[in-house]
């Protein structure tokens, strides 16, 4: 889980250009959204994008979308399920 | 839907209508338009008066327009009509639209989540891309209905 963690906080940082960041600086269990990372509702889109790509996991339904984000920890969680 | 159907929905009106035929609109997945640029064209008094060009930020504009209409006719997003572009990334301007020129523009779907929708489009003219790039648009959905 760990090593998945990592390659979720390296996504980030390349799909949403988030330049002069390094993985270390995010942390697993922090909010990526609002006081934590700081993203926005179009950024979601792009990290929902990356992750299909990526992973081959989709992420359709906005309710669900928005608990699975919230977190590295809750992203790496619902894509290790979805993959088996 | 026939294609003009689509532009009778359509909210846009003069002078910020930029689409003037549908060629193929494939619900969900992409929009094939055309745009004539007249000489009569509003924006021409000011850019420029001695020299009519197309501004670059409305070939963004006519391709959000076409991607308005992927969505349509759509049950969930009978409101798209209202899109708005909520980000543009990587959008080149590589060559530059005057009077009596024929623009095809040609939208994509790249993936969307929630109200947001991100596509990928050109604009080109006699088979040559004026405009390339990727942006997303905010589709304002019926209330009733979720995606």
């Amino acid at each position: 889980m760990q090593q998945l963690e990592q390659e979720i906080k390296e996504l980030i940082i390349e799909r949403l250009n988030l330049e002069g960041m390094s993985a270390d600086e995010i942390e697993s269990d922090a909010p990526l959204f609002g006081e934590g990372l700081g993203l926005d509702s179009i950024d979601s889109l792009e990290l929902v994008l990356g992750i299909e790509k990526k992973y081959g996991v989709k992420i359709q339904d906005e309710e669900l979308g928005r608990q699975v984000l919230s977190s590295v920890a809750s992203l790496a969680e619902f894509i290790a399920k979805k993959r088996g | 839907m026939e294609l003009q159907k689509y532009l009778d929905h359509f909210k846009h009106r003069y002078p910020f209508l930029f689409i003037d035929r549908l060629i193929e609109v494939v619900p969900g997945q992409s929009c094939r338009a055309l745009k004539n640029v007249s000489m009569n064209e509003k924006v021409f008094v000011g850019h420029f008066p001695d020299r009519p060009l197309m501004p670059g930020v409305l070939f963004i504009e006519m391709m959000a327009q076409a991607s308005i209409m992927i969505f349509a006719s759509e049950h969930n997003y009978l409101d798209a009509q209202h899109g708005v572009l909520a980000h543009v990334d990587k959008v080149k301007f590589l060559k530059t639209a005057s009077p009596g020129d024929q623009l095809i523009i040609d939208v994509s779907l790249d993936g969307k989540f929630g109200k947001l929708a991100k596509f990928k489009g050109t604009v080109s003219c006699d088979g040559a891309v004026m405009a390339k790039g990727s942006f997303t648009v905010s589709l304002p959905r019926n209330p009733a209905g979720r995606s």
